[in-house]
């Protein structure tokens, strides 16, 4: 098989990143994004791209630990070099801060994110609510710059990308060698996984310019993480909703949790009010699958489900992804040669 | 009691309004002006970055470093509070520099969180092997000066738009307490050959991804004549010039490519930055800040004056401290000045 060519369903960071991947591990390949969104319409885009992992119950500590190192490497790399600005990578410093403490107080990723130690007792003097806390140093990506950056890199290699609704992965069948499924909340329908759910995250994008460290409630649910123009204050966890139309009482809820972690927030202009349904599962689905129908085979590379965790893990799920395309081309080719005999 | 003060930097005002605060309700009679040729956004202190941090040593001067403590916990007092957007204070973290192992500052446990850095870190840095991470605050002139004013303005102290040419003039028009916090012209008032220049000049650009302030250290040479990159609220100052003796106030194109090169290569997505300004000042170096008070006699008169100036490149570090101990020394001349002249006795 001399061009490989290969179909990557979605457009998010994960659709991006995976797409970029392909052609880095197999430059012959022709590599076309398929999405009914772009940038800035896609759940990447309402994230605030904090590399901060979410730990996912059904993957292996290891592989997560794997993907996130991956990710961690990736974009630190980028965040010190030229491009940074165009990228929207940076670093960030900050606070995990705790009501209680931690059964956990070492997460899997602390060796991985910069200077991770405890708060001192002064540092915690700032959170009087809160009696533990984590300092460190981590990376942002901020979107659409990351995602807009991914499309130039893609563009650049020659891919192609165009707005089109995959319905049913199926339907590419006759027009592409492999599939990769990186739709998202949108497996949901594409390919019927009922594992799949949402997430209902509700969000605030705010002008405090003055704002320069990030602070996570430990609980995850409230969170204030500062991108290059604009704050990002969180959030919602709404289990099994799909509504995307904002709430205004989230948003008066968020911004209250949000200012009492960090009082300065009361002056903070132009709010945004985003939503986004994180594509949550119990573990992220990388994985192989061969359609067949009527004797036609379709293999497919599925790379979605990261929930509350896809910036954190793009990169590594990106590479793996790739490298199961690479089986996927293996494969073909056997089954290509041995139909010649 | 009419107390003027000279010089409307951060210095003047925040001297000011310690004073007002503490006495204006034991002196009914206090009336407080502050004399000045610039104010806000022309002073020196609006120029510089804003960043609370002292020299790396304090040459064995515990009482700077006490004042530096006590503006950094006046400060850390007030970043909760309502005010602290209008003053341009917040929260910075970041990174110290060094091409070699150095002691501990004399500030360490006054900010928050202050730790080496780890081998990760330092490779974001390549060519310094050493450094340290601590939390600091930020204080922007071009926010504080403004806000000091305002509760000066409120509690009713008057502002003259002039130059004072000498303490003569002051105490002739009838002016009891003379607060001299002129910084780098304090030398015009009265001669002292230990007040220099240290000119600086800084680059202001739109880098709003950066929201770490990185200091490299050179010590074989001056401090702040070392690339560094302070974030602020609106725009990043890049900087790395200390020129001793040097009294020039214009931009300096071979200043401003030193400024640009070693910053670019310290942090290399700056170049992509969008310059939106240039600056140079002068820093009020002396080997220590003069703090202290003269009784200067004028006639048949004695008049006081409280020297609060030489901050160097400190004075936002170190302002609020120093205020209050000029405070002290206004208390202790009122004090004086309630004892009668002569003591009491029979006249013969």
């Amino acid at each position: 098989m001399a061009s490989p060519k290969v179909a990557v369903v979605g457009a998010g960071v994960i659709g991006l990143s995976t797409a970029l991947c392909i052609t880095e591990t197999c430059p012959s390949c022709s590599v076309t994004v398929l999405s009914d969104q772009f940038s800035p319409n896609t759940t990447s885009d309402v994230a605030a791209g904090m590399l901060i992992p979410h730990t996912y119950p059904g993957t292996p500590i290891h592989r997560q630990k794997q993907w996130f190192k991956e990710t961690f490497t990736y974009l630190f790399a980028i965040s010190n070099s030229a491009e940074a600005s165009e990228a929207g990578i940076h670093l960030v410093s900050g606070w995990q801060v705790f009501k209680s403490t931690p059964k956990e107080v070492l997460p899997f990723w602390s060796d991985i994110v910069l200077g991770f130690r405890p708060m001192s007792e002064a540092e915690l003097q700032k959170f009087p609510q809160h009696r533990f806390g984590q300092a460190f140093t981590t990376l942002k990506c901020d979107c659409p710059p990351y995602v807009l950056w991914l499309e130039k890199r893609l563009k650049a290699t020659g891919a192609q990308m165009y707005t089109r609704k995959v319905a049913d992965l199926w339907e590419l069948h006759s027009e592409y060698d492999i599939v990769v499924n990186c739709a998202g909340m949108g497996a949901h329908q594409v390919v019927g996984d009922k594992q799949l759910f949402p997430v209902r995250g509700q969000v605030l994008k705010v002008h405090a310019p003055w704002v320069k460290h990030f602070i996570r409630d430990g609980d995850g649910l409230t969170y204030i993480y500062p991108g290059i123009h604009r704050v990002t204050l969180g959030g919602t966890r709404e289990k099994g909703s799909w509504s995307l139309s904002p709430d205004p009482g989230s948003a008066r809820d968020i911004f209250d949790r949000c200012c009492s972690l960090e009082p300065s927030l009361q002056g903070a202009q132009d709010i945004e009010v985003k939503v986004g349904l994180r594509p949550s599962r119990q573990c992220v689905r990388v994985q192989r699958e061969v359609l067949s129908q009527g004797g036609v085979k379709l293999p497919v590379v599925h790379n979605y489900g990261h929930g509350a965790g896809g910036f954190s893990v793009h990169r590594g799920t990106a590479n793996e992804a790739a490298h199961l395309v690479g089986e996927c081309i293996s494969a073909l080719q056997g089954s290509s040669s041995r139909a010649k005999l | 009691m009419r107390v003027a003060v000279i010089g409307a930097g951060v210095i003047g005002l925040s001297s000011a309004l310690c004073i007002h605060e503490q006495f204006h309700s034991l002196v009914p009679s206090l009336e407080l002006e502050v004399y000045a040729d610039h104010f806000t956004p022309h002073t020196t202190s609006d120029g510089a970055a804003g960043l609370w941090q002292p020299y790396l040593s304090d040459h064995g001067n515990v009482q700077e470093t006490l004042w530096n403590k006590e503006t950094f916990d006046y400060l850390l007092g007030h970043l909760h509070s309502p005010a602290a957007k209008e003053m341009g204070l917040f929260l910075i973290s970041g990174y110290n520099l060094f091409t070699e192992p150095v002691p501990d500052p004399s500030w360490k446990n006054i900010v928050l969180g202050f730790r080496n850095l780890t081998p990760k870190e330092l490779e974001l840095f390549p060519g310094y092997s050493y450094g340290w991470f601590n939390t600091a605050l930020m204080l922007e002139g071009r926010n504080y000066l403004p806000w000091l004013t305002n509760r000066l303005t409120q509690r009713g102290v008057k502002f003259f738009h002039k130059k004072v040419e000498s303490f003569q003039e002051l105490f002739s028009q009838g002016v009891d307490v003379v607060l001299n916090c002129s910084g780098l012209r304090a030398g015009d008032l009265q001669p002292d050959p230990e007040l220099q220049p240290g000119r600086g000049q800084i680059i202001k650009v739109l880098a709003p991804w950066v929201k770490h302030f990185i200091i490299t250290h050179n010590l074989k040479s001056e401090i702040y004549n070392s690339p560094y990159v302070i974030p602020g609220s609106e725009f990043t100052v890049l900087g790395g010039i200390y020129q001793y003796g040097n009294w020039s106030q214009e931009n300096s194109a071979k200043d401003h490519k030193s400024i640009w090169d070693s910053c670019c290569r310290l942090l290399p997505a700056l170049q992509k930055a969008q310059i939106v300004g240039e600056w140079s000042g002068l820093r009020p170096a002396r080997p220590s800040v003069r703090l202290e008070r003269e009784s200067i006699r004028l006639g048949n008169l004695q008049a006081e004056v409280i020297h609060n100036y030489g901050h160097g490149g400190f004075g936002i570090t170190i302002h609020r401290g120093c205020a209050m101990a000029a405070a002290r020394l206004f208390g202790s001349i009122l004090q004086e000045k309630q004892q009668p002249a002569t003591p009491p006795g029979p006249r013969l």
